[in-house]
């Protein structure tokens, strides 16, 4: 069935009774000096109500609406709704009939192709909207990226490579808790539309390279030293830890001074730390942190800071997350996972090691919830296609294919992989107040033949497949 | 191959029989000593043949490495001594062949000294139990052929061969493979003064073919004049051996012509038995490779890559019947056409008329497993399923001349069979099991590169014909009564 | 006019020996030039003269007096004893807009920052990223050597006007508008301070600096309940020299800002601009920062490096901002938006920066451009650049492809092939010519052939966009800095 979208094109200036409308264009408004003009009435507010009707819409977390409506408003998403949901007149109306209506995917980490940033420096000054990986991630359906600036917890860079197994070493160490990171959105020329949130969580990275001695440089699985954890790094680790106790005992200290302030008791307020503002909020819950670990004993030692000092974590990579999913369930850790990854087992232990391409099944069995990174994560135009994140719900397929089951699979490309990154108010899901990320799709997400037909970013039509260049010569078989 | 008619031949030389068995070699198309000696019998949800189409809830008969009988349920007798597998929820297709890979073979990718090296030949060296060879086979690679690679004009010859843990020698499916030529986008990288530019490298070859053919003519008299039997043997089977001359020495007559290792082997590749692999790319070489190949020197050749605007001049390759082996690239972006458009290089090629497509992965640029991938994103880019599936079995079969054993579910062709719940390029469901020479060698649940986790259910149900289950929650799985 | 009156006077006499004269002179003018100081006055008679303001003269005559172009028209009288050019057009000389010809070009600022961070994508293949510095005080004027060659090669393409830039991250410093003639810096420059000059990058370092520096221009209000004697009460102990409470107020000045003049810096807060100068800070000791030296205008270093600054940011002088991508421009417009007062010239070199035309077009905004028509990354498809941005509403001025003399000398080549595609002609002469004086606010005295105009003249003997096209002669001031005859 053809689609018949008409452009998008028309703004409605009907009153709009939607709240966010006017916040943002109010916030649009004050950022450029205002030009010399002539004084004038103030333009009435205008409406840019988009209404995407006819689709099934997968909403994520409340299950699937055929032939349902969603509506957009002010860069938001205003209403979500069955059939019976009509778009009033003046309003962008875009034919979804016989396609597929998800929220966008939200990528936990990219390689967009930008410069570095200086150290200090803030990704917010970094970012390039008219780099073609911004494109090209509009057209694969992301709409949100996680970029941060320390690499912690990031993804891998470049092809997995083959059969070799192992993965790049991590970079040179920054075992420091840092917050510099950013959520970007995909939207081509719109700078100001890129910036979604700046310092979502908090990361560290706990692969740093071992080795002082011993079994330094042997290169093994996991780069750097024995790959085993257990002989390296303890002051690193120490430091961490004293961090977060020293911070710990100050906020039961602060907490006790509060209350014998409000009881009317003599107290002396506790000295802050001077390294605690960094990881109160994680001990409040307010803040989830980021870890980058992979072998079983990383993994155990991040959860092991979890259980003690309570905090809300996400690991990542977590190749050897399969083998202790229950512990990672009890802690209530997340997880991001290249179900793709090959690193080798390591014969000499006793336990199992190594990337285990059914590792989704066991953790999701387990109630360990993950989100999916593609092996490579940039966007390749070179020629080779399946393994990068031009095909990025294909990893949620190989996670289906290692035993988990649909719904979790959807869930690691939208609203787990926003939970991770700690933008679940806002992305991963559709429904009213969240952010007019939008895809329509030519059918089952996890298919592998199915294309992105358009891409709502900020309630704006940021790609339409039938209009860019991209995908113009390439009709899959199932093409509708 | 008339490997049977000329066996039967040899079979009534009495001569001749001591004269193979002096020889000493083993040919492949004796039963393998390790071949399975009870019966199997397959049921299976759906029989994908590939050649004479879907049977829906059959049953294949496997004996001793081949299939012997296939057919409907009730249909096909089922021997009492069998061993049944029930895999009447899942589908059954051939194992897959891969033609172009640099895996199971740790010799080294290929020398640099000189560009054209008729001499070598990766059969000598090849690691059937490499890790990512078990890796292969986890993913329904069955078939190989390894070659050398394209960092000399000519870097060798590559080994046709069966995955899956064989004695070494039964392992072949035939030693010269496949002459491997790489013509452009590679070995101008580590050529010297001659060979850097196309005219160089292009000179080499002829002027390799032309003293190879005085050779050959030399060779070819001398035998001739001599018994015509030598030549029979020489011809005989799908294994050449390799040995100087090709033939056997039973003494008389005049000296036999210097034996030149390397021009031996071109005598497989004159007398067409031995494809040529061309490692080419972009339009201008892929036409010339073409021109070169098949319309001067007559010979059997395939491309192998055809990328970077190749597909440019697919309607020549159509033309000439020249069949063409896709990979690892897929789709080329703004490559010599400037467009900002993403063309998918298999279907460019598909409708420009081009009959013998096949694809591959040069692993390991991608991962040898990923062969099924390909062939993923080539529906999504475009392709029909039957020609996917086409393209990993049959076709490549077809362009390495070894059809008539692999390459689809035909009574008397090899017991090489994947199993899995669905199409093999759905990537939701994982591989079940494999089979190579009827011998189970990849169970899923086994972890493929060592320490096993113990079997594992495949929970989910398999996709039908493109309908999509409504809802983010699949449950069973339908076989399609028809 | 005094020629005319002289003619009255003596018809007879005046008139006969004026007709031998200009015979004479006539005849000369093509067997040997004349020498223009031989008269005050030259008259260039051209068949097409390009006003660049006023449109086209034919058959038309510019007289020249003093340097100084005294009036044109189709219908001036040539006074006696005036110098006669002919030519076929006659054009004013090209304004050449940000370049770095004639200078050492060696960049000021060190190499800073190098390579990838994890996590945020493969190593620029731009190489290394400067560390930007604000040097204000820096002047190019101070590096101009006037008997390079250059100048004089430069002048026989054509280029009677150049705005040099200073090289650098950041803020490298003030640029110079200076003519290719003359026998001292000092003669050459056209404006001493004329311009300041930015490097833009997109990112934070980059950004905060010129953000701070441009804030320290903003005048502060002066605080009255500001307490004198704050100096002593920061760490408790007097300071010498502490005589500085004459009531001179002490600027609440926003940490890291430089001051206005007449106002003293506020204890302890490091100035950017004078911090950094090694030569302040020696002088000075601890972070440039007086202790509470005498109160009044600042040192002369300090002014040297905040006047500039406050100009620009008044508008006073343009501001020269280079972006080398797209992602800078979107970053600078709201950056330099905050400073409504500031006159920027963006200087744009990506090929595909036609992509911010809309951006720059809606708040007609200048923009130099190279003259080419570059080809769309990926593509075949060739953009005319400068035609986009004047179609969204920008003011463009053009430089050439390359900043040398090659590219001067191909400079009106190229932009006939902007004509051909698609520029409008007139536009397209006024890019070289009418609107980078503007930019520059040089336009009461060079861009146009006009009454007032220095003499800065292209003296051509065919159309000046036409590959055949040979320039004849150029003036300068009125002399003949080329004669190509």
């Amino acid at each position: 069935m053809a689609s018949s979208v008409k452009p998008i094109v028309l703004y409605a200036f009907a009153a709009c009774s939607c709240m966010s409308a006017h916040m943002a264009l109010a916030q649009g408004a004050a950022k450029e000096a205002a030009p010399v003009k002539p004084a004038a009435a103030p333009a009435p507010v205008p409406a840019d109500y988009t209404y995407i009707v006819g689709g099934d819409v997968w909403t994520v977390t409340k299950g699937v609406i055929k032939g349902g409506t969603v509506a957009m408003c002010g860069g938001k998403i205003d209403k979500v709704g069955g059939p019976d949901l009509k778009p009033p007149e003046g309003s962008t109306v875009v034919d979804a009939r016989g396609k597929i209506v998800t929220p966008g995917f939200v990528a936990t980490s990219a390689s967009l192709g930008n410069a570095g940033v200086a150290p200090g420096g803030q990704l917010r000054d970094s970012l390039d909207p008219y780099s073609l990986s911004v494109a090209l991630a509009a057209s694969s359906g992301i709409t949100s990226v996680y970029l941060s600036a320390s690499g912690a917890g990031g993804g891998r860079r470049g092809g997995g490579g083959g059969g070799g197994g192992g993965r790049f070493a991590p970079q040179a160490a920054d075992t420091s808790f840092s917050t510099n990171n950013i959520v970007i959105k995909m939207a081509e020329g719109d700078l100001k539309g890129m910036v979604a949130a700046e310092s979502t969580v908090t990361t560290l990275n706990l692969e740093a390279p071992r080795g002082f001695g011993g079994f330094g440089g042997r290169g093994g699985r996991f780069g750097g030293g024995a790959g085993q954890g257990e002989n390296g790094n303890l002051s690193v680790r120490w430091t961490i830890q004293d961090q977060l106790r020293r911070a710990k005992e100050y906020l039961a200290k602060s907490n006790q001074y509060d209350a014998d302030k409000k009881a009317g008791k003599q107290a002396t307020a506790p000295t802050k730390p001077t390294d605690a503002d960094v990881v109160l909020p994680l001990l409040k819950q307010e803040r989830l942190l980021r870890v980058s670990a992979n072998t079983v004993a990383d993994i155990q030692y991040a959860l092991k800071l979890a259980n003690e000092y309570g905090i809300k974590m996400v690991i990542s990579p977590a190749t050897e997350a399969w083998v202790i999913a229950d512990e990672i369930a009890a802690a209530r850790a997340m997880l991001i996972i290249t179900t793709r990854d090959r690193t080798l087992p390591d014969e000499r232990r006793n336990t199992g090691s190594g990337a285990n391409p059914d590792g989704p099944g066991i953790l999701e069995k387990a109630g360990v919830s993950f989100a999916v990174l593609p092996p490579d994560t940039s966007f390749s135009i070179g020629g080779e296609l399946g393994r990068d994140m031009m095909t990025f719900a294909l990893e949620g397929s190989y996670a289906m294919r290692g035993g988990a089951d649909a719904q979790a699979a959807l869930d690691s490309l939208t609203i787990t992989a926003a939970k991770t990154i700690g933008m679940e108010g806002r992305l991963g899901s559709l429904e009213a107040g969240k952010d007019g990320d939008v895809l329509i799709l030519s059918g089952d997400p996890l298919d592998y033949r199915t294309f992105v037909e358009k891409t709502f970013i900020n309630g704006k039509l940021c790609y339409d497949k039938d209009t860019s260049t991209f995908f113009k010569d390439i009709h899959p078989a199932n093409e509708k | 191959m008339q490997s049977t008619r000329l066996f039967k031949a040899v079979l009534s030389r009495p001569i001749l029989i001591s004269a193979v068995l002096v020889a000493g070699f083993a040919t492949s198309f004796h039963t393998p000593a390790y071949a399975q000696s009870r019966a199997l019998a397959i049921k299976a949800g759906r029989i994908l043949t590939v050649t004479n189409g879907t049977i829906i809830n059959g049953v294949i008969i496997v004996r001793n490495g081949k299939i012997v009988a296939l057919g409907k349920l009730g249909e096909v007798v089922i021997p009492a001594d069998a061993e049944v597998i029930d895999a009447s929820s899942e589908w059954v297709m051939p194992g897959q062949i891969d033609l172009h890979a640099h895996i199971g073979n740790d010799s080294g990718l290929h020398d640099y000294v000189h560009t054209l090296n008729p001499e070598f030949r990766v059969w000598d060296y090849i690691t059937p139990d490499a890790p990512e060879v078990r890796d292969d086979i986890a993913s329904g690679v069955t078939t190989l052929l390894t070659i050398p690679g394209s960092g000399g004009n000519h870097s060798g010859f590559g080994v046709l061969w069966k995955l899956g843990g064989a004695p070494r020698e039964q392992l072949y499916l035939r030693k010269l493979g496949v002459m491997k030529v790489a013509q452009a986008y590679n070995p101008e990288r580590t050529a010297g003064d001659l060979g850097l530019s196309r005219m160089g490298m292009w000179w080499m070859l002829r002027d390799m073919f032309s003293r190879a053919k005085s050779y050959e003519t030399e060779m070819k008299s001398w035998e001739d004049s001599n018994k015509k039997q030598y030549s029979l043997v020489a011809n005989a089977g799908l294994v050449s051996t390799g040995s100087p001359g090709g033939a056997i020495h039973t003494g008389k007559q005049a000296e036999a012509p210097d034996d030149v290792i390397g021009m031996d082997n071109l005598r497989a590749v004159l007398e067409k038995k031995t494809p040529i692999l061309v490692h080419t790319a972009g339009a201008r070489d892929v036409m010339e490779t073409m021109r070169m190949f098949h319309d001067e020197l007559n010979l059997n050749v395939f491309i192998s890559h055809g990328e970077f605007g190749g597909f440019q001049s697919a309607a020549e390759a159509a033309k000439r019947g020249i069949p063409v082996n896709v990979g690892p690239r897929l789709y080329d972006f703004s490559y010599q056409t400037y467009d900002r458009t993403f063309y998918s290089i298999a279907q460019k090629y598909l409708n420009a008329g081009v009959e013998m497509l096949s694809l591959n992965t040069d692993c390991p640029v991608i991962p040898p497993d990923d062969l099924f991938l390909q062939g993923t994103i080539s529906i999504r880019m475009g392709m029909d399923e039957d020609m996917a599936l086409r393209a990993v079995t049959i076709n490549p079969a077809r362009t390495i001349g070894i059809a008539d054993r692999i390459g689809s579910l035909e009574v008397g062709k090899d017991a090489d069979l994947v199993i899995k719940k669905g199409s093999l390029f759905d990537v939701r469901n994982p591989i079940d099991r494999v089979y190579i020479n009827g011998n189970l060698v990849f169970q899923h649940g086994q972890r493929r590169r060592g320490v096993g986790a113990g079997p594992f259910e495949a929970r989910n149900g398999v996709e039908e014909d493109g309908q999509v289950e409504s809802g983010p929650v699949r449950r069973g799985f339908l076989v399609e009564d028809e | 006019m005094s020629s005319g009156t002289f003619l009255k006077r003596s018809k007879w006499v005046g008139s006969i020996l004026a007709a031998v004269l200009a015979a004479v002179t006539t005849n000369s003018a093509h067997a040997a030039p004349p020498d223009p100081f031989a008269n005050d006055v030259t008259a260039i008679r051209a068949r097409h003269i390009i006003t660049v303001n006023s449109g086209i003269i034919d058959n038309g005559i510019v007289l020249i007096r003093n340097g100084k172009i005294v009036s044109v028209g189709a219908d001036v009288k040539i006074p006696v004893g005036a110098s006669i050019l002919v030519c076929d057009t006659v054009m004013p000389g090209i304004v050449g807009l940000s370049s770095q010809i004639g200078l050492s070009g060696v960049p000021d600022a060190p190499a800073g920052f190098a390579g990838p961070q994890r996590g945020s994508g493969p190593p620029p293949t731009a190489g290394v990223v400067r560390q930007a510095a604000a040097n204000p005080h820096y002047k190019v004027s101070d590096e101009i050597y006037p008997f390079e060659d250059v100048w004089t090669k430069l002048a026989r393409e054509g280029v009677t006007t150049l705005a040099l830039v200073p090289p650098g991250a950041g803020i490298p410093g003030q640029g110079a508008i200076i003519k290719p003639a003359g026998d001292s810096a000092q003669a050459m420059t056209l404006a001493p301070n004329g311009l300041l000059a930015v490097h833009f990058a997109a990112n934070t370092q980059t950004m905060d600096l010129i953000r701070s520096t441009f804030e320290g221009a903003r005048p502060q209000p002066v605080d009255p309940t500001d307490d004198p004697l704050s100096d002593f009460l920061q760490d408790g102990a007097p300071r010498p020299g502490a005589t500085s409470n004459s009531g001179a107020p002490t600027a609440k000045a926003a940490v890291g800002a430089p001051l206005a003049a007449g106002v003293r810096p506020p204890v302890g807060a490091p100035d950017p601009l004078s911090g950094t100068d090694t030569q302040v800070r020696r002088g000075q000791g601890r972070g440039g920062v007086r202790p509470g030296g005498p109160a009044g205008p600042a040192t002369g270093n300090q002014q040297a490096r905040q006047e500039p600054v406050l100009k620009a940011f008044n508008g006073t002088i343009p501001t020269v901002i280079s972006c080398t991508d797209n992602a800078s421009v979107a970053y600078a417009l709201p950056l330099f938006a905050a400073f409504d007062k500031l006159d920027p010239i963006y200087v744009l070199t990506a090929p595909d920066s036609n992509r911010v035309a809309a951006l720059l077009g809606e708040k007609a905004r200048s923009v130099v451009l190279p003259a080419s028509i570059p080809v769309e990354p990926l593509t075949t498809n060739r953009v005319n650049v400068v035609a986009e941005f004047v179609k969204a509403g920008a003011k463009v001025a053009c430089r050439p492809q390359t900043d040398d003399l090659e590219g001067y000398r191909t400079l009106r080549f190229q932009m006939g092939q902007l004509v051909k595609g698609g520029l409008d002609p007139d536009i397209a002469i006024s890019a070289i010519t009418l609107y980078p004086a503007q930019m520059l606010g040089i336009s009461t005295r060079v861009g146009s052939v006009a009454t007032g105009r220095d003499a800065n003249l292209i003296l051509l003997d065919g159309g000046p966009f036409e590959p055949g096209t040979r320039i004849r002669k150029v003036l300068i001031d009125g002399k003949v800095a080329y004669d190509g005859e």
